[in-house]
């Protein structure tokens, strides 16, 4: 018995001793001035690494460009990673950066909720939380201060595929009030808020939605959405989707026989080099909605036009495949907090330098790679995010809308039977 | 008997020793530090409430997310929504735990090994799926984010310590509950249920009324404790909160702490929950997701090497060797 | 609209029927509880894929490598688990839980987490009246009959087949009689696990795939095995084109988000009402003979 409990007290000891190892070690070497520390966190194992480990590569190689270029004032960038797969394991990580790494700034993450979770302490410690993809609308709703989203909200996600596939209705000659409408999107929280967006949007427009369908992503067979879609007989779908169920909702389209006039996809459901790869020519005509992931260089500032081109080679060697949407949102996300943020606040001590020179920010859309400006409402939100309509042509994508990024023409609008693609 | 019942001292003694080494993590006022501690002591909570209903009954619940889950959506809407007081939303959520725990006890008690196991992932899942589709009430599956309204009345604390505090209570409360209950006449029924249940029926015991009311005290034990930790991280959603994969790390770690004894899961938890994270915080961040392949190789080790969990096998040993030196002084 | 939900969902269940075989003839022989089937269904995938991105090998053509594979993985199963085979199926639950977190994140690690998916061979589909039949789906659900039909014969025609169906009956009885228990566990454990991997394969034609994909196979295989009645192969079959005709028959009719949900109520009502599964008492014997 006593050597049991000697046992327990050792054991006891030693997982003291190790936390206790982990909090003082760093603490020792964080000093000022040599290294500018960023906490990254991102889900890099579980569910959501797909897109989890892409958004990583953007941040990383974004931080790693600045530092060969000689880094903020001097001083180098150090990423401090953390893998977060859960909401608890954000809770965890987010303290470890802030109290044994302390860093100032940290910036993420694939998934809203530990968006969410990781936003809320940022804020409480007084720390930057810069946000690149989480979309759901509350994490700017909550009067955090140094919360800001550099990415689109769900609701305005959906008001712009709305407005869309308005434009897209009249170029077909549909009238917007009369034509309908059918929308499915999986039912996790990136589905839920673009559906509330979109249907927000027609509601005001006037435009009839005949079906809102959400359905579970994990789905193995789609065939009763798309059957549902056909019984619905609407003149536009709008579907979002990951990328399993969106691959099998275009396959189901054409074994069902089903093509709607336009079908505007949204999310890395349609956008992803899989779906063109196992869709192959079945893929061509498809739309998807996302921030573009083909940006024009030409168009772009010429600084930035070799910036994008330097990270679109690296992220190719890194990840083998060109970079999806996410990867470019996180690339230019961290891009603006390295150069713009940080740099004009001269550090990441000063958090109120830091939050004006975000505030302050005033950059024209357009001016990154994704089509994106910067201009933060008063709740941390950027109001020059926009989202553009790519298109599979020819095996690849290209941008089609809006004008200013667009490096191709529409085809196939309205869509035609399946036979006669 | 298994070796709980012979030790009944050893279990205040070792138990009282364990919370007095957590406590002093109080003195911290490092925030990581106590987030590890917190962590561990809520997987401590959860599985010494899972073990009151599998370990001393043999039943294997893979859906004890599923309770937690439940108080954690009761005791978030009552304070979201209806601005009730979290101290009073725990009591609630543990109630419905509890109520929840009585629909199952009646419905899958009888189904045996995996089939329990299954019915209890099954359950979890379908309440999942409810909570996704009844968006108007629960939010959906973006979930509720809890303000971050610090005082005492709202279970929300600027610090970690009163938190921390709270969660040693409850672990506490809940190892006074074990303990209580493995020298009631429950306790031994439920041993007796696990050991045979036909001979314990022959013998006149209510197999399925002893199995309910463990069961019970085990989701209410479950629901408090998920309520808790819901006032600490201030978010839940459908997937966090009816997570199979909570249900099955309460069962792993008091398993591999010793299923059965009022102190495995306390062992289990210590040692497992904080390798979990510096396994993460080790690996993660250079290769992806191979902290899970080590901890994994962990996990079968000891489940093939050490099946009666560390406590089992330790305590097997140590009566051995008190045997000895009993049969040597010739005393009994 | 009803007769093409039906088509669709038989298509899908005729795959669902491999992994539910596999798992309930392990189940049958070994009295073993593996929770880690559908990450066996996952390995299978990967196989089919890594098949094809080395010698631009359909899953049509790749199929004996990703059998030989597949007896590999079962022997590892085997190896992992047999210590544990008449043994509480607590351990062996918990033995394959964290055999599927091994081989998730082992795949992860080699593989990185995107989507992996190979082109279509034929992409078209074929109309018979007002139901449309995809090509691909058809001919994996041909495949699936066709491997399922040589299954059953195998049990039932042959001396191991028989000898499996002797142990699955009465194990204790089987080994007084002198049958090589110890030699047939690993054999059931290969056709099972191989019929997992083939599903998977098939799957391939259809489907992308990713290193969690598993957990979502695992649990419809035991929801198929359980509606069919233990150890009754027969009832696994058809339980497994009931549960594919279920799925999209209530994804029309009730919403596609509520589909898991009516699954395993049924799941929860057969265990709790008739634990003998759905098809048992209507003339069919236990692994029929």
């Amino acid at each position: 018995m006593k050597k049991l409990s000697w046992f327990l007290i050792l054991m006891l000891a030693s997982v003291t001793v190790l936390s206790g190892c982990s909090s003082s070690t760093p603490a020792n070497t964080a000093k000022p001035a040599e290294v500018i520390k960023i906490g990254v966190i991102q889900p890099r194992s579980g569910p959501l690494a797909v897109s989890g480990e892409d958004s990583y590569w953007g941040t990383k190689i974004a931080i790693d460009m600045v530092n060969e270029a000689g880094g903020i004032k001097g001083k180098k960038i150090e990423a401090v990673v953390a893998d977060v797969p859960n909401a608890g394991a954000a809770q965890n990580e987010v303290n470890r950066l802030i109290q044994n790494e302390k860093v100032k700034v940290i910036t993420g993450i694939y998934g809203s909720a530990m968006a969410e979770v990781a936003a809320g302490i940022c804020n409480r410690n007084e720390v930057l939380y810069w946000e690149h993809i989480s979309v759901t609308d509350r994490l700017t709703k909550q009067g955090y201060k140094s919360v800001f989203r550099m990415h689109i909200n769900g609701s305005l996600f959906g008001e712009q595929a709305a407005q869309i596939a308005e434009s897209y209705a009249k170029k077909i000659g549909l009238d917007p009030t009369k034509a309908t409408v059918a929308v499915v999107s999986e039912n996790g929280d990136f589905g839920k808020s673009i559906a509330a967006g979109v249907d927000a949007y027609t509601k005001k427009a006037g435009t009839k939605i005949v079906l809102n369908e959400l359905y579970d992503s994990k789905t193995t067979d789609t065939s009763p959405i798309v059957l549902k879609l056909k019984a619905s007989n609407a003149d536009i779908v709008i579907a979002t989707s990951y990328i399993n169920d969106g691959i099998d909702i275009t396959k189901k389209s054409k074994v069902l026989d089903y093509s709607p006039k336009i079908f505007l996809g949204i999310g890395s459901g349609y956008g992803l080099a899989a779906y063109g790869k196992s869709l192959e020519k079945d893929a061509e005509g498809m739309i998807d909605l996302d921030p573009t992931s083909t940006p024009v260089l030409k168009n772009l500032d010429p600084n930035m036009a070799k910036a994008v081109e330097e990270f679109q080679k690296r992220f190719k060697a890194a990840r083998g495949y060109d970079s999806p949407t996410v990867g470019y949102l996180a690339w230019q996300a961290t891009w603006v907090l390295l150069n713009n943020v940080i740099a004009t606040a001269g550090g990441t001590d000063n958090l109120a330098a830091m939050i004006k020179a975000a505030k302050e920010l005033d950059i024209k859309v357009g001016s990154l790679p994704t089509g994106a400006g910067v201009k933060f409402d008063e709740s941390g939100q950027n109001t020059r995010a926009v989202i553009s309509a790519m298109q599979w042509q020819k095996g690849k994508l290209v941008t089609i809308y809006p004008d200013y990024l667009a490096n191709a023409q529409g085809i196939m609008i309205p869509l035609p039977a399946w036979n006669k693609r | 008997m298994r070796s709980f019942l012979s030790h009944k001292k050893s279990d205040y003694f070792i138990c009282a020793a364990v919370m007095l080494l957590l406590s002093l993590g109080l003195l911290s006022s490092n925030k990581y530090t106590l987030d590890i501690l917190i962590t561990t002591v809520y997987f401590c909570t959860i599985a010494s409430a899972w073990n009151i209903m599998c370990g001393y009954t043999g039943q294997l619940s893979l859906g004890h997310g599923a309770f937690l889950g439940l108080a954690q959506y009761t005791s978030t809407l009552l304070y979201t929504k209806m601005d009730i007081s979290p101290w009073l939303g725990m009591l609630a959520g543990g109630l419905t735990a509890m109520l929840l725990a009585l629909l199952v006890g009646v419905l899958a008690l009888r189904l045996k090994g995996p089939f329990f196991a299954l019915a209890t992932i099954a359950l979890t899942t379908i309440l999942e799926i409810f909570a996704v589709k009844f968006d108007g009430i629960t939010g959906g599956s973006v979930g509720i984010t809890i303000p971050y309204n610090p005082s005492l009345g709202n279970m929300i604390f600027k610090d970690y310590q009163p938190t921390y505090f709270l969660f040693l209570c409850l672990l506490a409360l809940v190892l006074l509950t074990t303990i209580y209950i493995s020298r009631s006449r429950l306790g031994s029924n439920l041993v007796a249920i696990r050991e045979n249940d036909l001979t314990a029926a022959s013998l006149g015991i209510n197999v399925f009324r002893n199995q309910l009311y463990a069961l019970m005290i085990s989701s209410f034990f479950t629901g408090v404790v998920g309520t808790l930790y819901a006032q600490y991280v201030l978010f839940i959603d459908p997937a966090g909160s009816f997570s199979v994969i909570v249900s099955e790390k309460a069962a792993l770690i008091s398993i591999i702490g010793g299923a059965g004894t009022v102190f495995g899961p306390l062992i289990g938890g210590i040692l497992l929950a904080p390798t979990e994270i510096f396994l993460r915080t080790w690996l993660g961040s250079t290769y992806q997701g191979a902290y899970l392949i080590v901890y994994g190789v962990v996990l079968i080790f000891v489940i093939l090497t050490i099946p009666n969990g560390i406590a089992g096998t330790v305590s097997a040993y140590i009566r051995k060797c008190n045997c000895k030196t009993e049969q040597a002084s010739g005393d009994d | 609209m009803l007769l093409q939900l039906i088509v669709s969902g038989l298509l899908l269940g005729g795959i669902y029927a491999l992994l539910s075989l596999g798992l309930s003839l392990i189940f049958g022989v070994s009295k073993f509880t593996n929770f880690a089937h559908g990450d066996f269904v996952m390995v299978g995938m990967y196989m089919a894929f890594v098949s094809y991105g080395m010698f631009t090998l359909t899953p049509y053509f790749s199929w004996p490598l990703v059998m030989l594979g597949g007896v590999g993985f079962a022997l590892l199963l085997y190896l992992v688990a047999r210590s544990t085979i008449e043994k509480s199926g607590l351990n062996q639950i918990l033995v394959t839980l964290g055999l599927s977190m091994v081989l998730q994140n082992t795949v992860l690690l080699f593989f990185k987490s995107d989507y992996k998916s190979i082109p279509a061979t034929f992409g078209s589909s074929i109309k018979l009246g007002t139901v449309f039949i995809s090509t691909e789906m058809l001919i994996a659900f041909v495949i699936a009959v066709v491997i399922t039909g040589g299954f059953f014969f195998f049990i039932k025609y042959t001396d191991t087949g028989r000898a499996l169906r002797a142990v699955s009956d009465d194990r204790a009885a089987s080994k007084l009689m002198g049958l090589p228990v110890n030699l047939l566990d690993p054999i059931a454990f290969c056709l099972g696990i191989v019929l997992a991997c083939l599903a998977g394969a098939l799957l391939m034609t259809v489907y992308p795939t990713t290193p969690t994909i598993g957990s979502g196979y695992n649990l419809i295989a035991w929801v198929t095995v359980v509606l069919g009645g233990l150890g009754y192969l027969q009832g696994a079959l058809f339980s497994a084109l009931l549960i594919g005709i279920c799925e999209t028959v209530s994804g029309f009719y009730l919403g596609a988000d509520l589909r898991q949900a009516v699954y395993y109520v049924l799941f929860i009502l057969v265990l709790v009402f008739r634990p003998q599964g759905l098809f048992a008492g209507l003339g069919m014997k236990k692994v029929k003979r």
